[in-house]
């Protein structure tokens, strides 16, 4: 086990060098100045871009300034931001764990609809039951993050009054935000759960357990599940990456607090050491999750460490 | 012996029944998924009423009409009014203008670099593939939205940068499947073949090897409009994709989200027509899938 994490974990040193590297060559080589973009809209003097550029080293040859990004990110030094002038890893610790609280619920409401369709979809295969799952797990993927957080704050904020539409603090108002980003996930893991468990349906070992006289519920719950399960840890692990962009919307629809915000607004107002930090933040944040991904399935299903 | 060559010849293009050539088959498949042709149905007429706006719409979309603010939905106005007065039907129906040539510009900006790139990769092997499935890693290191987000950042918001950003977010996913597709494919025999016969290298990529790969290609393809529409929508929705007055479904719905109680109509209609959308080219896509590789059917 020790030499398959080993083996997994070496290969993402580069990954991440690579990462950091596309980030900064993303802000730095592009076209289009950093300095200039940002004073461009208040009509900044070239006196002005020129002391903007120095005070963020953007005058420094591109080498130079590339040692500097990789030795102080290496410390989690991620600069400063150019309007409130915070350092940027302070703010981003500071609303990395409402992101994380959101983007873990959603995880958990994806997992559980999506494994119920998918079992209900796949136990009655070929039947209505089995078609409108499916067809909801379509449309769950189908529908905009902005569009079912809008249509949940119509109704349970402005018409019923049940759950607050902005804010947060308290499960009230994490329930919403939620179910609209799980909801949205939720597809992929009913697809996947109702092709791994036909999948696994067809085996000799179910058809081992239902000739011992098993009954079907024990069948399905002891023997098909477990092993139909497998496959959604490596699906948890894709979806993150998709539930973090998406806690980008969500932050937005529900004026919620957190990285997505952060992220957002350090675009629109062009605070490029923001963007250049969180964005980076969350590469690496994904990878590590694609790394526990690859372990956990590890641990779960034996025959992936010898192949 | 003779006998024997007549009984069990050599499948050609003579031989072969019509009804089992690859194309043929996937039609006959297709016409089987309701849901698939329904999708289909529906993605035509969006398309018609896109290309025929101008003519088919009832009023400018972008006349402003003080007098006609915020009206509900009625004869005169199917879709209501917004803020400025301007027709929401007439919005919508130039929106699908919008919405699907983003969507199809930015597939086209994922899928072609992703086409050559994978050739390459997966043709040349060695430090090429190497070279280039690092640099796709590095892409997929980021969340697709973020990495568009991103690079709108740097290009400046506005609605060709928002469709660029799209497709290159999304170029990692073509390279590694035509990778893959190409792994396979250059070890059969009629690529071995094509090589004995003196085909040039690149003769032996185009017309033996990508023929090959072009249909789990156009099933991704089918399956990224639906990501694209919804992507570049979001982009628009956050204020980093089609700037006002402009009429895209997200930018729309941007505009309607202070008049949630007053006037829900405002985004009633671009939220739908983006959820339908999506829908169709998923189920579409789903369809197209399930009919070229029998193995991921999922009715099956």
């Amino acid at each position: 086990m020790l030499r398959y994490i080993r083996r997994r974990l070496i290969p993402s040193i580069p990954l991440l060098w690579g990462v950091a590297t596309l980030v900064f060559l993303m802000m730095h080589v592009l076209p289009g100045d950093p300095a200039e973009l940002m004073l461009a809209e208040s009509g900044g003097s070239s006196q002005a871009i020129a002391q903007l550029r120095e005070q963020l080293g953007l005058d420094e040859p591109l080498y130079a300034q590339y040692v500097r990004f990789l030795a102080n990110a290496l410390r989690g030094d991620l600069g400063r931001s150019i309007f409130t002038n915070r350092p940027v890893t302070q703010t981003i610790l500071e609303q990395l764990p409402h992101t994380a609280q959101l983007a873990t619920a959603a995880m958990v409401v994806a997992a559980v609809i999506g494994t119920v369709l998918g079992i209900v979809a796949a136990l009655n295969r070929g039947s209505w039951a089995d078609s409108l799952c499916v067809t909801l797990a379509v449309a769950g993927s189908s529908m905009p993050i902005f569009w079912s957080g809008l249509l949940l704050i119509m109704a349970f904020s402005s018409m019923l009054a049940w759950l607050p539409a902005t804010g947060q603090g308290t499960l009230k108002h994490l329930i919403m935000p939620a179910i609209v980003l799980g909801l949205a996930s939720a597809g992929s893991f009913a697809r996947l759960v109702r092709s791994a468990l036909l999948e696994v349906m067809n085996q000799d070992y179910i058809t081992t357990a239902r000739a011992k006289g098993l009954s079907e519920r024990l069948v399905v719950c002891r023997h098909a599940l477990r092993n139909a399960l497998i496959p959604v840890i490596t699906v948890m692990g894709l979806q993150f990456g998709y539930l973090l962009g998406g806690t980008v919307v969500t932050e937005t629809v529900f004026s919620r607090r957190g990285l997505g915000r952060v992220v957002i607004e350090a675009i629109l107002w062009k605070d490029f050491p923001v963007v250049q930090g969180s964005v980076l933040l969350a590469a690496v944040v994904y990878t590590f999750v694609n790394l526990l991904t690859d372990i956990s399935y590890a641990v779960a299903d034996p025959r992936v460490r010898y192949d | 012996m003779a006998t024997k060559r007549r009984r069990f010849p050599i499948p050609t293009r003579k031989t072969i029944p019509r009804r089992d050539i690859p194309p043929l088959v996937t039609r006959r498949q297709l016409r089987r998924n309701k849901g698939a042709l329904l999708a289909l149905g529906f993605l035509l007429v969006l398309g018609t009423v896109a290309v025929l706006a101008p003519a088919v719409a009832p009023y400018d979309p972008l006349a402003v009409d003080v007098q006609e603010q915020l009206l509900a939905p009625s004869w005169k106005h199917w879709a209501g009014t917004d803020l400025f007065g301007r027709d929401i039907f007439s919005r919508l129906l130039f929106g699908a203008r919008v919405s699907l040539s983003v969507g199809v510009v930015a597939v086209v900006i994922a899928c072609v670099p992703g086409l050559f790139l994978g050739l390459i990769a997966g043709y040349y092997g060695r430090r090429i593939d190497g070279v280039i499935m690092s640099a796709m890693d590095m892409m997929l290191a980021f969340p697709g939205i973020l990495l568009a987000m991103s690079i709108v950042a740097l290009l400046g918001s506005g609605l060709p940068n928002a469709m660029i950003a799209v497709g290159v977010a999304g170029i990692p996913a073509y390279t590694r499947l035509v990778r893959s597709s190409v792994l396979a494919t250059k070890r059969r025999q009629f690529v071995w073949a094509a090589h004995a016969v003196g085909c040039p290298t690149r003769r032996v990529i185009l017309r033996h090897i990508l023929p090959s790969v072009v249909a789990p290609v156009i099933v991704l393809a089918t399956l990224d409009l639906a990501w694209a529409i919804l992507s570049a929508s979001s982009l628009s929705f956050l204020g980093l994709g089609a700037q006002p007055p402009l009429p895209e479904w997200g930018a729309m719905l941007n505009e309607g989200r202070g008049y949630l109680r007053q006037a829900p109509w405002i985004t009633a209609g671009p939220g739908l027509a983006i959820m339908f959308t999506a829908l169709s080219v998923n189920l579409l896509g789903d369809g197209l899938r399930d009919a070229v590789d029998p193995r991921l059917r999922t009715g099956a």
